[in-house]
């Protein structure tokens, strides 16, 4: 080991967990030193007591500094136990130390409260481009509005004050002007739910803060507040005007949602990832509004009808797709034009598959080599660049009446 | 019909190789791209014969693998530690060997044979325990008892799953 030159040392720990690393660290100098920067790639915090030991090493040893300085890329912040207000509050300091820090995770908090997440967007260094929800449940916090701003783990003292009067008058002259604008999460681009439920008003008040969002991607939850899911995609298109790239895996989420998140992003977006419901009504959407895509992903909830045929729009008009995977889709396969099954698209079924350049069929197995997860496996069919390009060319000489905008109702 | 070219090891070991297999190695490639059309053999003196046997052994079993494979998924290949059954054995050498491969396989540049032997340290020390990683390695523990108190606080976070 003493005889490995260090960069040989260094991509040999790079494999490690960092529970190995920490073990690393405490066998030699120099193994500590080779160690210590993989080791804080990737902080995760969960306990009072490691954030409070952080904190006074960085006090006392300039080495730890340097390292959080140079190279934290990534905090994850998991809520076990009761400590999760403290956890926020208490590890703001590393904020100050990580100048490279570039991800954000919430982990498994039972109550995160949006107000405790938007009160680090003035501290989060400036590198930080995306935000990562995981496990949480999105909150809002119900304590007197005059106390919130006191900061976490502050007391709450109730004072009572005279009841507000509401006025919807905009020359009325006593609604206040904003002096200053909220702070937001100037550079953060990128937001990512996972297993995340959230109330209506909590994912409003986060979206209002993420106002350069270009990416953001919810993926399935279990959210038991009615229309919840549906609820988050009005402040995303009023809050949130770049996005690029949108994921949508939620499976309780009405068609009219996505379909009105397609017609607003429109030709902005390059990445798609929705549920198709019954109507078609998203796929239509998306033929008709969404023609810049370069990636597509389409996953069928419910049984969808005709549905070859608004795929086939999608890619006759969509020229830039490169990647369309298409899963879930019972029927998938009836009324593709014999032309196009000559070029490469096949219905896929169990025992029909077939090699065709360019196509890979996730049955057998998906791109980055997954096992397709229970349901999924049936019918998916991910048509790469080659593909796409030959059934594109197809259709726009075979089936001109594709290309043809259709009104929306 | 297909030439030789002939390796001499660090110890004066004279091995008459496929041109093709050598090019495995970026150093050797390169070398015969700048030499030319040449018998002079190729001193590689910082490899001794038993190493180098080993290292010509790799590159003929793997003579047909692609050349230069992308590096497209370096942040999957990252997590991924497995090695394939027969490097998996080929591999399987005193830790001496182990190291002088890799250094070997450094200065001759073989990359996917470095990542094998770099995979086979980290899944030695994979999940052991201080006393267990420096017993392995026979690594001589040189902090202060000071020191190491205060290390294993400071990391005390990246215990905890």
């Amino acid at each position: 080991m003493q005889l490995l030159p260090t960069e040989l040392l260094s991509s040999i720990l790079a494999y490690l967990t960092r529970k190995t690393l920490a073990h690393v660290s405490l066998t030699s100098r120099r193994l500590f030193l080779v160690a210590r920067p993989h080791l804080y790639t990737h902080i995760r915090l969960s306990v009072r007591r490691h954030v409070k030991n952080l904190e006074h090493y960085c006090r006392v040893d300039p080495g730890l500094v340097d390292t959080l300085r140079n190279h934290v890329r990534r905090i994850t912040f998991s809520c076990r136990h009761s400590e999760a207000q403290w956890l926020l509050a208490e590890a703001r300091f590393l904020f100050r130390h990580t100048k490279r820090l570039e991800h954000i995770e919430f982990n498994g908090f039972q109550g995160l409260k949006v107000e405790h997440v938007i009160e680090l967007a003035p501290l989060v260094p400036p590198s930080v481009v995306s935000i990562e929800l995981s496990y949480c449940n999105l909150d809002i916090d119900r304590s007197p509005p005059h106390a919130a701003g006191t900061g976490i783990g502050a007391p709450r003292v109730f004072i009572p004050g005279p009841a507000p009067t509401i006025s919807t008058d905009p020359s009325d002259p006593s609604i206040p002007v904003p002096r200053n604008p909220p702070p937001v999460f100037a550079n953060v681009t990128k937001l990512t739910f996972v297993w995340t439920d959230f109330l209506p008003p909590a994912i409003g008040k986060l979206l209002r803060r993420l106002p350069n969002l270009r990416a953001v991607s919810w993926r399935p939850n279990h959210n038991r507040v009615y229309n919840a899911n549906d609820s988050a995609i009005l402040p995303l298109l009023e809050y949130c005007p770049r996005i690029t790239s949108l994921d949508i895996s939620l499976q309780e989420v009405r068609e009219d949602s996505v379909r009105a998140a397609i017609i607003k992003y429109a030709t902005q977006l390059r990445e798609l990832r929705v549920r198709c419901g019954p109507t078609n009504s998203v796929l239509q959407a998306i033929a008709a509004h969404a023609t810049s895509l370069e990636r597509l992903e389409l996953f069928a909830t419910e049984v969808v009808r005709c549905e070859a045929e608004d795929v086939l729009r999608v890619l006759a008009r969509c020229p830039q797709l490169k990647r369309c995977r298409v899963a879930g889709f019972p029927y998938f396969g009836r009324g593709i034009p014999s032309e196009v099954v000559e070029v490469g698209w096949v219905s896929v079924g169990p025992g029909t598959q077939q090699k065709v350049p360019g196509m890979v069929v996730a049955s057998t197995v998906t791109a980055n080599g997954r096992r397709p997860a229970v349901g999924e496996g049936q019918k998916m069919i991910e048509l790469r660049e080659e593909g796409i390009e030959r059934i594109h060319r197809v259709l726009i000489e075979t089936r001109k009446d594709l290309l043809e905008v259709e009104e929306d109702p | 019909m297909t030439t030789k070219v002939t390796l001499t090891s660090s110890d004066n070991e004279n091995f008459s190789v496929n041109k093709e297999i050598t090019k495995r190695s970026i150093l050797i490639k390169n070398m015969l791209e700048d030499v030319g059309k040449s018998d002079t053999p190729i001193p590689l003196p910082n490899v001794n014969s038993k190493v180098l046997r080993k290292v010509i052994e790799w590159c003929e079993y793997h003579c047909m693998d692609p050349l230069a494979p992308t590096n497209e998924n370096t942040e999957n290949q990252k997590q991924n530690t497995d090695i394939e059954d027969w490097d998996q054995k080929f591999i399987e050498v005193d830790q001496e060997t182990l190291f002088k491969i890799i250094l070997a396989t450094n200065y001759l540049n073989i990359k996917p044979l470095l990542d094998i032997g770099c995979k086979t340290i980290t899944n030695m020390i994979k999940g052991k325990s201080p006393e267990e990683i420096y017993k392995t390695f026979n690594i001589v523990n040189n902090f202060t008892p000071k020191e190491e108190a205060q290390i294993r606080k400071e990391n005390k976070w990246a215990e905890d799953q």
